[in-house]
């Protein structure tokens, strides 16, 4: 009885939680013009799905949350170091710029880390990433290419308090481009980039089925040195809403289904304002976890942006993961 | 090397035949003979810390403690137990007093005693609610009488091996013959039969399924403790009612080797340990 009237309790949370979270975004949404300008640096799009810090925020918040859905429980909450994961991972993210002299362009990434669990129900995890990205783009009949390579970053902490759970990540990017144009001369730009994302949520589990939800506030601060001055700062905020679900269909599969919602709630743009972003979009997709032992799994996922106005994007991931 | 890990590998072989056999045979029997060959006459008496909140209940070793209970109930005629003395989230008074109320003269029953609680490396009992307070077994016992020999403790926490190292468990509880669920630095780990991973218990694992399904209550959310699953594999191998320390003994040695079983078929990673004190050769 007690366990039916929790599960009560926990379904009726997530709802509230699911639509106070909407109904905050809804009201954002209608109540933030939407932002005319950008610092849309060729190379450094911060707007753009594909961008990489974005990207890895949001995966570094939903590995905690699956960690925590993960976790097996045991008699000795005494250890500070419970449950250590080593993954590696590798994404492939293709975007399109819909807009007139907008940049193409391909995202290869690569990213290792580890996590664990720690006293107080607590989740810790750690995160490097690097990026090489690759874009062009038609511009009056010349083509401009851009390409760019990024280093990022990020650690996070989750506290879990039963269903519900809150953390924090924060994160470092740095970012090096190098615009270059038909008559061959080049423009670079180093981009420092700071990112804080505080998020809570909510999650349940019951036998084969869990899901989660996380609305998240990525917060970033990019200041840009260019060779050819002035230099410049800029900063934004960005609303996500993480979803995912997933299913245990036999003891070595899973799959699992992914829908976040992305919202720019506000940006601060300082250089090139030339071009216009999307503020307001969906990434869904499936993915699919396969255990190859008890120890070690592979995943594969599939993500593909719907809504926006500006960019056509999709994302491929695959990655592999140790339990010791 | 090679006829070492030849041997080692038949062994297995051979204890994992025989433990399927004696457990379609036991299955066969059990549905046969419900009441068992002998009936024999059982004192229960259990104190589980274990709301420890946020999550983190040891609800799969409450269900370990009924489950516990069904077998002495089927073993013993007639078919019903109840707890003599049962404590949950005592406080470290409230624990102490459990000990000391259990009986110290012989009253005819083997008296079983279940103890599950979050357990530290060092050997400490963590309390639940305000308590906010590891405390000692040298704590715990000290004010305890030594415990008879007709007495069978099932300790059921992480990192239980350790008391076997701590002079004032040899000094007390010596006489009794103890279940120990996992190694000094091991975690015991909780088993959920409602989700196919990491482990698919109910298909790999069909009779106990069965059995716990039938012998918990209905709103069992399929919870157990590593050891209760280890201890309902061996109850169902077993058609006569352990009494004496001989048949304990015997019976605490089926359940190591059905936690080695479960290593070897199931899952190394949600097992651990389980051995006997003292030890017996």
């Amino acid at each position: 009885m007690r366990n039916e009237n929790s599960n009560k309790k926990m379904i009726m949370s997530l709802c509230i939680l699911s639509a106070g979270a909407l109904l905050g975004a809804a009201a954002l949404a209608s109540g933030t013009p939407p932002p005319t300008s950008v610092p849309d640096s060729p190379g450094y799009t911060p707007y753009n799905p594909a961008s990489a810090s974005l990207i890895e925020t949001r995966a570094a918040n939903q590995r905690l949350i699956d960690k925590r859905l993960k976790k097996v429980q045991h008699a000795d909450s005494d250890s500070w170091f419970q449950t250590p994961s080593a993954f590696g991972e590798y994404w492939f993210n293709a975007t399109r710029d819909k807009r007139q002299d907008g940049f193409g362009s391909s995202l290869n990434s690569g990213v290792i880390g580890m996590n664990f669990q720690t006293k107080g129900d607590v989740g810790i995890g750690l995160q490097l990433n690097y990026g090489s990205n690759g874009g062009n783009a038609n511009i009056a009949g010349s083509t401009f290419n851009n390409d760019s390579n990024n280093v990022g970053l990020t650690l996070s902490a989750m506290k879990s308090f039963g269903w519900f759970f809150m953390g924090l990540s924060g994160g470092y990017d740095y970012n090096n481009s190098w615009l270059t144009t038909p008559v061959g001369a080049r423009l670079t730009t180093r981009v420092d980039g700071y990112n804080l994302a505080p998020f809570i949520g909510a999650m349940y589990a019951k036998g084969n089925f869990s899901a989660s939800v996380a609305p998240t506030l990525v917060m970033r601060w990019q200041a840009f040195e260019n060779n050819t001055p002035p230099n410049d700062r800029s900063s934004d905020r960005t609303f996500v809403l993480m979803n995912q679900a997933a299913y245990n269909v036999t003891q070595k599969l899973a799959v699992a289904m992914t829908a976040n919602w992305t919202r720019v709630i506000d940006n601060y743009p300082t250089r090139q304002p030339q071009l216009y972003a999307s503020n307001n979009w969906f990434t869904i997709g499936p993915k699919i976890n396969y255990n190859f032992t008890e120890k070690f799994y592979a995943y594969a996922a599939y993500t593909i942006d719907l809504g926006s106005q500006t960019y056509d994007n999709q994302q491929v991931t695959a990655g592999a993961a140790f339990n010791f | 090397m090679l006829p070492k890990q030849l041997g080692h590998g038949v062994v297995v072989v051979l204890l994992t035949v025989a433990a399927q056999f004696t457990e379609a045979v036991a299955s066969e029997q059990h549905k046969v003979s419900p009441g068992r060959v002998q009936a024999a006459d059982y004192f229960f008496a259990d104190a589980i810390s274990s709301d420890y909140g946020w999550g983190r209940s040891l609800r799969g070793w409450e269900a370990t403690s009924l489950a516990v209970q069904a077998t002495l109930a089927e073993w013993q005629s007639p078919l019903q137990l109840k707890p003599a003395l049962t404590v949950r989230d005592p406080s470290p008074v409230g624990l102490k007093q459990f000990l000391a109320q259990l009986p110290r003269a012989d009253i005819g029953k083997t008296q079983v005693i279940y103890l599950a609680a979050q357990h530290t490396q060092r050997g400490d009992w963590q309390f639940t609610g305000n308590v906010n307070a590891d405390i000692t077994w040298n704590d715990l016992l000290q004010s305890t009488p030594p415990l008879p020999p007709f007495r069978v403790v099932i300790l059921d926490i992480c990192h239980a091996a350790v008391v076997a190292t701590l002079p004032v468990w040899t000094e007390k509880m010596a006489a009794a013959t103890t279940l120990l669920a996992s190694g000094s630095d091991e975690y015991t780990w909780e088993l959920d039969f409602s989700n196919r991973q990491p482990v698919d218990l109910p298909a790999q694992f069909p009779a106990a399924t069965a059995w716990l399904k039938r012998h918990l209550p209905v709103t069992w959310d399929g919870r157990l403790s590593y050891l209760g699953l280890i201890w309902v594999q061996a109850f169902l191998q077993t058609s006569h009612p352990p009494q004496t320390t001989d048949d304990w003994q015997a019976f605490f040695r089926r359940c190591i080797l059905e936690s080695l079983r479960f290593q070897e078929e199931a899952s190394r990673q949600r097992a651990s340990t389980v051995s006997q004190f003292p030890a017996v050769p």
